[in-house]
């Protein structure tokens, strides 16, 4: 009698049972797996900045500690001057830059032509564009390579070594045009029709009404190319055999064959490689949140 | 010149697109032709040494080196795949729950899919050193031995699964989340009338519903499977005696280091076959 009592009554004090269930074993099981998720997932780059910090001796020491007592700053400045991680890092701003504009401009354009205009062939075309989505960049390391070394009219060489050479083969990506494709396929076409109708030409319609209205789509773009191109290996490598043309990537590899007992050195360098990112994630966390889970949910339906 | 007013709109459809689509063509279709015709050649690094009709993919078939670089890759790409994507599901489980802070957790999950493949690589290197390395620190102070996680063939290449495996878990977490915040919660409330509890309603609702995501992450691991070669560099160069040696970084040594770039297009396509084969079994697979 006296049990039925004190149980909560089904439906009666919704509220409290639920505040009350926080705290049961379960819950406290729920975060401490979270918890060990978390130490497994950030636990590596969190020991990646304390080596960076540790002087050479100090990454030898047992037991070893996450982060030293006395910080020491002067690896960052050693990796990015006198392993000349100031060069790779310009580099791989370059052609991050560089592809990002490109992705979004050309990418932009197209999708928006595939979307919005006619003309012979649209379907077809189309599909060539699909069809670059299923091509692994594995596939293309061969012949893009020998292209590169054979560009016509240039010296022995080719465009390999430059800057062009890198940045070319992923100038645009199927991927940029086909989600912008999507996105306008999503909004009503009313919107620009009506500027249509007011006498502005193709161009103007395309800078004046469709560039605005698709701004979450084309940040979309320019995070992702970012991304890509930033932390891009394979083509780099072997496009690449000038110290001076290295990106942060290639920079680090060859570091590592340079330096391999200097973890600290190293890691200070896979913190430069691993920051510009990581603030990127930062700014634009919404973005990539909204975007893996259109693709979650998109893909589910 | 005149021009209709319908021939001009053509052409200036053409001008928008003409820019994307030359440079897909000239970077993605052509050159994966151009594999095609370099595969029948003996093609060095001064160019071709003569048209060889089939004798590079008979040399391919009769190459063990290779065939074994496709075990390596396969057992790579199912042991990274089946347990960075169980471990996704289970904390895209944990995450979507109605708890305090689980939207933090799933935020910072997500931390190692930003640095790049070569950079967390490096980490781990770090991290499995033989002599100073964490985890044999870790070993240690447990008095157990010492792991040679990358010196030995026989660790080399279950250690490198768990890199991947790691790297796995936080790139398809959020896509497991989406997809179940995607499933109709009438299902489960269905279940629940029915006394099913939660293993059950997981196994019998949750999964079958997200099955189309499911596919779609296997293919893409798979795919990002055939194409590593970032954490091998950094983590093995491709040894203990070949232990790790993927397709990838096999084609790489054939073409640049012994420039035979006419066999490392013939494998690239063997690769590629293989590749179309796995993901059109896996998704005919998903029809039935």
């Amino acid at each position: 009698m006296g049990a039925t009592a004190v149980r909560p009554r089904v439906g009666a004090v919704p509220v409290r049972a639920r505040s009350r269930r926080r705290f049961t074993p379960q819950t406290i099981a729920l975060y401490a797996i979270a918890l060990l998720a978390l130490v497994i997932l950030l636990g590596p780059l969190v020991w990646m900045f304390g080596t960076a910090l540790k002087e050479r001796t100090e990454v030898f020491t047992w037991p070893p500690s996450v982060f030293p007592k006395h910080p020491h700053w002067d690896n960052f400045v050693q990796a990015w001057s006198g392993a000349h991680f100031s060069r790779y890092f310009l580099n791989s701003a370059i052609v991050t830059l560089v592809s990002v504009g490109s992705n979004v401009l050309l990418g932009s354009m197209a999708g928006y032509g595939f979307a919005r205009l006619r003309f012979p062939g649209r379907n077809f075309l189309f599909l060539v564009v699909m069809v670059t989505l299923m091509v692994p960049n594995a596939v293309l390391i061969v012949p893009l390579f020998l292209m590169m070394k054979n560009v016509p009219f240039t010296d022995p060489g080719g465009w390999l070594n430059t800057y062009q050479g890198v940045i070319l083969p992923t100038a645009v990506t199927g991927f940029s045009v086909f989600l912008m494709r999507q996105f306008l396929q999503g909004i009503p076409r009313e919107l620009d029709q009506a500027a249509a109708v007011d006498g502005a030409n193709l161009f103007q319609v395309f800078w004046h009404v469709i560039l605005p209205l698709t701004r979450p789509v084309l940040a979309i773009i320019a995070v992702f190319t970012a991304l890509s191109r930033w932390n891009d290996y394979l083509w780099p490598l072997v496009a690449i055999r000038d110290p001076d043309l290295y990106t942060v990537q290639i920079g680090l590899k060859y570091f590592v064959g340079q330096h391999a007992i200097e973890w600290n050195l190293l890691m200070a360098g896979a913190v430069i490689a691993a920051v510009p990112m990581l603030l990127v994630y930062v700014l634009f966390q919404p973005l990539f949140e909204q975007s893996l889970s259109n693709l979650g949910t998109g893909l589910n339906e | 010149m005149v021009l209709s007013p319908r021939v001009r709109r053509h052409l200036g459809a053409y001008l928008f697109i003409g820019p994307a689509l030359f440079l897909l063509v000239l970077f993605n279709i052509w050159p994966a032709l151009y594999t095609a015709w370099l595969s029948l050649q003996d093609y060095g690094i001064l160019g071709s040494n003569g048209f060889v009709g089939l004798r590079n993919y008979v040399h391919v078939i009769g190459d063990s080196l290779f065939w074994h670089s496709l075990l390596v890759t396969s057992v790579y790409a199912a042991g990274s795949a089946a347990l960075g994507l169980a471990g996704a599901l289970g904390l895209a489980v944990l995450v979507t729950r109605k708890l305090p802070f689980m939207g933090w957790f799933r935020v910072l999950y997500f931390v190692p899919s930003v640095t790049s493949l070569f950079v967390n690589a490096t980490i781990f290197s770090w991290l499995m050193d033989y002599n100073l390395g964490l985890f044999n620190y870790w070993l240690i102070s447990l008095h157990w031995q010492r792991v040679p996680w990358l010196q030995q063939a026989s660790w080399a290449l279950f250690s490198i699964i768990l890199v991947g495996a790691w790297g796995g878990v936080s790139y398809n977490l959020p896509i497991y989340a989406a997809a179940l915040g995607s499933v109709n919660r009438e299902l489960y409330e269905a279940a629940a009338l029915d006394g099913a509890n939660g293993w059950q309603r997981f196994w019998f609702i949750t999964l079958p519903a997200i099955a189309p995501i499911t596919r779609y992450t296997v293919i893409l691991a798979i795919i990002g499977s055939f194409q590593l070669i970032a954490s091998i560099d950094a983590l093995t160069g491709g040894g203990p005696e070949d232990a790790t040696l993927v397709t990838i970084k096999y084609i790489q040594t054939q073409g640049w280091e012994f420039l035979h770039f006419g066999y490392a297009s013939a494998i690239t396509l063997f690769l590629l076959a293989f590749l179309l084969v796995v993901t059109w079994v896996q998704l005919r697979s998903g029809r039935e």
